[in-house]
């Protein structure tokens, strides 16, 4: 739609305030349906395999067509808000894919959704009885003894943690996606966390499992209007523009695909994390063993958005001063939280940096278990 | 000329629709960026708090109704199910142990199997060079007895012989034939 009519009769501009009209009619028609009737867009399409699962969380295997370059594995550890298909949301927009295809043997850990039964969990069973049995078997089955993990925001937290306590199989190299390290200074969250009426053992106890709306109200509620109104708003634009609308389905899709947390999980998030900021003073214990950010060794890879507004850039950026590691890098982007991931801007600067670092940073797969295929022993 | 006309004739209008879409979407962004400033407030925070341990409040007194509801009644609760699912669930890490620890006895064999085969592999090589040796020595002891039995028997030639012409014996009753047992096995 033009922003100037150029007529040269009353009848012309009755006829183009006419085709405005009919345009917008259908626009808020398309609009409507939409929001109510359009099914959900397929999402997670790249092929797998279930490799190990234990209660709800599952380990995939990512299956591929191309023939395989490295041997170190990737784990893909994502955080307990919304669901992992983020990470392989549509063919085209999908880290997995992308990995896959570059040759890297991959997998996911998806924790599922959590229910009434989950609700005592910490991060300690998270990361002793999920993550370090899915590493263990993740190197295993790709017949290596280094791996590679690539955490997501709380992923990327829970995969410090893990990194900090165990020593076999050895981590590699460790990819933080807007992973929070220090949580001083973290935005909104900041003041709402730390405000004097907020008590997360009140909220652990009264709740016990933390519902999925809750956790999606304390999400959205960090820009309000843009994450309840602007989101249809949007949406009505890109039909009004006569843009494909298929990635706002998408997204939509995930946005509201959100699950339960676990009281104890969600206890320790806020009390030990957020409130006390105990992972860079070492002082979170798991299962009598200290969580000391000095003894991760791995080659580190830290990537932010510059407008993320849920992990900060310098939360993830302290990950530089306070690991272990000898081999650092540090690389900001122009997007928010989920443009890490998602979108034109991952797909085309993110990805390939991610790539060309991981694979700088891994074991090439030998040329004598090429000639075996891609699934062949080392 | 006429089109010239055309084009003095010709006039601009804004589109309402556009501008009333300008407008709105300009609008909704500033409003949210002030609603996002709001709810970065301390006070913000502390209303919202407020709400949430009266909420919390009520879901205690809820709760604990529902509870005092359902022990007395013959219904299952949600915490019954969940006990169960817990059981189901630590029943699980029982089998997910067992198969860990049945992995890695499975693996720790293969790596002790792999070892004595590899051990066996070099006593096989040991033992065949060895072998090989034996062979060597035994087919030149074998030479060495066949040499003296061909001495022997020379000897014997040559002994019959001077006894042939010393004594004539009896024709009828030959001398019994001595043959050696070194002969017999050759």
């Amino acid at each position: 739609m033009n922003e100037m009519y150029k007529a040269r009769s009353a009848t012309e501009i009755g006829e183009l305030l006419q085709q405005s009209f009919d345009h917008w009619m259908h626009t808020n028609a398309r609009w409507l349906e939409v929001m109510n009737y359009d099914p959900k867009p397929a999402t997670g399409c790249s092929p797998k395999e279930l490799l190990w699962s234990k209660n709800k969380s599952k380990l995939y295997h990512y299956q591929a067509s191309t023939p395989r370059r490295y041997l170190t594995p990737v784990l893909l550890v994502y955080a307990l808000i919304n669901k992992p298909y983020v990470l392989d949301l549509m063919p085209g927009f999908s880290l997995v894919e992308y990995l896959v295809n570059e040759g890297f043997d991959v997998y996911m850990l998806d924790w599922g959704e959590f229910e009434w039964e989950d609700r005592d969990l910490t991060f300690a069973d998270l990361v002793y009885d999920h993550i370090a049995p899915s590493a263990r078997r993740v190197a295993r089955n790709a017949h290596s003894e280094e791996i590679s993990i690539i955490g997501y925001c709380q992923g990327g937290t829970m995969s410090t943690m893990y990194a900090a306590l165990f020593d076999r199989p050895i981590l590699r190299n460790l990819v933080y996606l807007a992973a929070p390290i220090d949580f001083d200074g973290a935005g909104t969250y900041d003041v709402w966390l730390k405000a004097p009426g907020y008590d997360p053992d009140r909220i652990a106890d009264m709740m016990e499992l933390v519902p999925k709306g809750f956790i999606d109200w304390g999400t959205r509620m960090l820009n309000p209007l843009n994450n309840y109104w602007g989101t249809y708003t949007r949406l009505w634009k890109t039909i009004e523009e006569d843009k494909p609308i298929n990635f706002w389905k998408v997204l939509n899709k995930w946005t509201q695909d959100n699950i339960n947390f676990p009281g104890g999980i969600y206890r320790d998030w806020i009390r030990d994390f957020y409130q006390g900021n105990k992972l860079i003073k070492n002082q979170i214990v798991l299962r009598g063993r200290r969580v000391m950010l000095q003894r991760i060794k791995a080659n580190l890879l830290a990537l932010v958005g510059q407008k993320d507004h849920i992990a900060l850039p310098h939360q993830t950026a302290a990950a530089l001063s306070y690991l272990g590691s000898n081999d650092k890098t540090y690389q900001e982007f122009p997007v928010g939280h989920g443009g890490l991931v998602l979108g034109a801007t991952a797909r085309d600067n993110i990805f390939p940096v991610l790539c060309s670092w991981l694979g700088d940073h891994s074991e090439i797969w030998e040329d004598d278990a090429k000639t075996n295929g891609r699934n062949g022993r080392r | 000329m006429s089109d010239e006309n055309a084009k003095q004739q010709e006039f601009m209008m804004p589109n309402p629709y556009k501008l009333w879409e300008n407008l709105y979407f300009r609008a909704e962004d500033s409003m949210g960026v002030l609603m996002k400033k709001m709810v970065e407030t301390k006070s913000f925070a502390n209303s919202i708090d407020f709400i949430l341990n009266n909420y919390l409040q009520y879901l205690k007194f809820q709760n604990e109704l529902a509870s005092a509801y359902i022990e007395n009644t013959p219904l299952s609760s949600k915490q019954d199910t969940a006990r169960l699912a817990k059981l189901l669930v630590a029943l699980e890490n029982k089998f997910d142990r067992l198969e860990d620890d049945f992995t890695n006895e499975l693996t720790a064999i293969r790596e002790q199997t792999n070892e004595v085969l590899e051990h066996l592999a070099a006593a096989q090589k040991g033992a065949e060079a060895c072998q090989d040796d034996v062979d060597v020595r035994i087919s030149a002891t074998l030479d060495d007895l066949r040499n003296l039995i061909g001495k022997v028997e020379h000897m014997e030639e040559s002994l019959k012989n001077y006894l042939g012409t010393s004594a004539e014996p009896d024709k009828e009753s030959p001398a019994p034939k001595r043959v050696r047992a070194s002969q017999k096995k050759a």
